[in-house]
């Protein structure tokens, strides 16, 4: 067992603790940041089997993005966040399906690697367009697009916390479930005036219609 | 492991960002501000610094014989701490007043780069060129120029006409100017882009921008209601759209327009493939512009959204989606033209017709303005169909007349939303004439030119447009289009008439202007009768926009 061995199986019992306890974990901030940490640690994996892009990638876009789109997510539609009752009593269900799952994944692996029945899997040199040629791609040829993504980025962060952030006139931490109410209902701003001053934005009384 | 190959020093390609660079400066000034709401008490701690990057970046630029765009920065640098310092307790005065000059340097750098096109890039930098820059993603065109004026105007106008109404229904939140110039720079860049992904992201920036803006009155269901139905249909649209330009890559192989184009004409080219992308890139764009059998949503997100960001959507939205609709079918699309002229042809009749006549029987000022809308993106489309540089250039043109008028209005709209709150249907406009007149008259001024009346600048518009159509043997689309005009007239009159000519109602408060709505309001009906009075100067600038494109 060399070195090389170690660190492999290392990062993949901490990755595998990780992905337990994300499951396992009662607190949903607490999930996310498991599941960021078994992301995180996939990654080491790829770094161990020396798919330095790979491993790159991984870390940008799961890491990086979808786990930290998860949080603001958490923050922003101010979901229960702590201890809270959210199972949903599926759980021979959800064993059921990550077992079969597990089953299957694992069957294809052990097939590509030994090569047995399902197709002739041979194992192929990657030929792909190295990372070089993707970064002159992306910041040579394609530097305006890309750039305008970071304004699209941009744009829809502000847009996020314009529609989610709480105003100073919203309702307290407890706001109950949303009451969005369909139908010709008169427009509540309908009657400000001017000279009434009254504040409608501030004063309504009735709770913000976004919602957990 | 990472970087252990160590390659010999990569040769980083020129990238010539002066042909972005009114964007560059908006989207600078997007996010200066944004920082600036954010430190509230110490908005100087964020200025200075930012005024000091600013002015080095000018003197930099000045270093580098790029004399206007640093004169630009260094104006914009000097001109932020003046403006927290000028207004201490005022945040949103800030943010107004900043967004605004931010628009204004927009304007100059965009004539700056017009002027070094025209001049051929020999005297200043050759960085500029019509065609192919940013390794072909921006194309610094006609259509480019003339979009990117008449975006940076729109915005520049809603700025003031919009600041007292935010503040009246307290959505006047921090981050509205900054979305607003985000999605003025994603109009732009959507006129700009030469390519379907640089396309493609233009449009979802400005999309995005303005989901948001429709959704910026959180207590007021309608405006939930457009915000929620301009994101799902929009979302609909630009996977529809993204699934034609998928298409058409696979039918040519390319991504650049221009290369788009001259694949499409080689007889080896899959006509199946490119005529399907064709039509699914129609539908997604024809969303955007809200022509005839794609423009469900228009009157409900128009009434819905807050009036300041109808205006902008109605005046500003519609350039860029035609700036690229242009682009697109001229320059990407002429070997299919077989297809697609009689198709758009018949969308522009149907969309003049339908819009016109759906106008005819709205109550609310708003929905109404929001039909008429509809109507004048089928007359934008003529001097699409027309296939000509008088086509191309009328169009541009038109969309500038359009944008005009139809802010007025709007701005008087929101003249008369402001004390009377609500809705403002045709009964509330009883006797305006006699009790407001200012604003009874210029409201009558800009629709008359939607109605395209002929001392205004609508008029103009429409004659250019159907003189291109009657040139490109359109003759029967012209005249639906003067049929279609002739019952708009109709309910523009009727309001007119209903301001001037029936007795008032004592009861109704009197429409109250602002300051910046009364700069903003005047400066659009001056514009309405200027460029009716004198086109020829833009109309000059619009014809050598096209010489610019082929």
């Amino acid at each position: 067992m060399t070195g090389h061995d170690v660190v492999f199986v290392l990062v993949g019992l901490l990755t595998a603790a990780a992905a337990i306890l994300t499951v396992t974990s009662k607190n949903l901030v607490h999930a996310a940041l498991f599941l960021a940490t078994t992301l995180a640690g996939i990654a080491g994996v790829f770094l161990v089997l020396a798919a330095d892009f790979l491993a790159l990638v991984q870390l940008v876009v799961y890491v990086g993005a979808v786990a930290v789109l998860f949080l603001f997510g958490l923050m922003l539609t101010r979901a229960p966040i702590g201890r809270e009752a959210l199972d949903n009593q599926n759980r021979g269900l959800a064993i059921g399906v990550s077992g079969g799952l597990f089953v299957v994944l694992s069957a294809l692996i052990v097939d590509a690697v030994v090569g047995g029945s399902l197709g002739d899997t041979t194992v192929a040199e990657v030929t792909g367009p190295g990372i070089e040629d993707i970064g002159m791609a992306i910041f040579a040829e394609w530097v305006l697009p890309f750039e305008v993504l970071s304004m699209l980025l941009l744009a829809a962060l502000i847009g996020a916390i314009v529609l989610a952030r709480r105003e100073p006139g919203d309702s307290g931490e407890e706001a109950m479930a949303t009451r969005i109410d369909f139908g010709d209902a008169p427009p509540t701003e309908g009657t400000d005036s001017l000279s009434s001053g009254s504040l409608p934005e501030l004063t309504s009384g009735e709770r913000r219609e976004g919602g957990p | 492991m990472f970087l252990a190959q160590a390659t010999e020093p990569l040769e980083i390609p020129e990238v010539a960002w002066s042909s972005f660079a009114p964007e560059l400066a908006l989207t600078a000034a997007a996010l200066v501000l944004l920082l600036i709401a954010i430190a509230k008490g110490r908005q100087q701690l964020v200025a200075v610094p930012a005024a000091v990057v600013s002015l080095a970046a000018g003197i930099w630029l000045v270093t580098q014989q790029l004399v206007v765009p640093g004169g630009v920065a260094i104006a914009l640098g000097l001109a932020l701490p003046a403006l927290v310092f000028a207004f201490p307790r005022r945040g949103s005065l800030v943010q107004a007043w900043g967004a605004g000059l931010a628009l204004v340097g927009a304007l100059v750098l965009t004539g700056w780069q017009y002027l070094t096109v025209l001049e051929g890039g020999g005297t200043e930098v050759a960085t500029i060129v019509p065609q192919a820059a940013l390794a072909g993603a921006l194309a610094n065109d006609g259509i480019a120029f003339f979009t990117r004026i008449t975006v940076y105007l729109t915005g520049l106008l809603v700025v003031p006409i919009g600041y007292g109404y935010l503040q009246d229904r307290r959505i006047n939140r921090a981050e509205v100017e900054p979305l607003l110039l985000l999605a003025v720079v994603g109009m732009a860049a959507l006129g700009t882009a030469n390519d379907l992904i640089t396309l493609f992201v233009a449009l979802e920036v400005l999309s995005l921008a303005l989901y948001v803006l429709a959704g910026l009155a959180r207590r007021d269901r309608r405006s939930q209601e457009a915000s929620l139905k301009y994101f799902v249909l929009g979302a609909v649209a630009s996977a529809i759209l993204l699934y034609g330009m998928a298409l058409t890559y696979v039918a040519s192989g390319e991504l650049a327009l221009p290369a788009i184009g001259s694949s499409l004409g080689l007889v080896t080219t899959d006509r199946v493939v490119a005529t399907l992308g064709l039509a699914l890139i129609t539908v997604g764009l024809g969303f955007k512009v809200a022509l005839v059998p794609f423009h469900l949503w228009t009157p409900d997100v128009y009434q819905g959204s807050p009036t300041n960001v109808t205006a902008f959507m109605a005046a500003a939205t519609k350039a860029a989606g035609f700036a690229a609709i242009l682009r697109l079918y001229l320059v990407a699309f002429p070997g299919l033209q077989g297809l697609w002229v009689p198709v758009l042809a018949v969308l522009a009749a149907l969309t003049m017709l339908y819009g016109a006549y759906l106008a005819l029987v709205q109550r609310d000022l708003k929905r109404m303005l929001a039909y008429s809308s509809i109507t004048h993106a089928g007359y934008a489309t003529i001097g699409v169909v027309a296939v000509s540089d008088a086509g191309l250039s009328g169009t541009l043109w038109y969309l500038l007349t359009y944008a005009v008028s139809t802010l007025g209005a709007f701005a008087c709209v929101i003249a008369i939303e402001r004390t009377r709150g609500g809705e403002v249907g045709l009964l509330e406009l009883r006797g305006l004439g006699r009790t407001s007149p200012a604003i009874a008259g210029i409201l009558s001024l800009c629709l008359l030119s939607l109605a395209g009346l002929p001392p205004t600048a609508g008029f103009v518009g429409k004659l250019v447009v159907f003189q291109a159509g009657v040139q490109a043997g359109l003759t029967w689309l012209v005249v639906i289009g003067v049929l279609s005009s002739v019952v708009a007239a109709f309910f523009y009159l009727r309001i007119a008439g209903t301001m001037f000519l029936e007795d008032a109602d004592p009861a109704l408060p009197l429409p109250a202007a602002s300051s910046g709505l009364t700069v903003g309001t005047a400066v659009s009906a001056a514009l309405v009768v200027f460029l009716g009075i004198q086109p020829q100067l833009f109309l000059q600038v619009a014809d050598s926009a096209a010489a610019l494109v082929r």
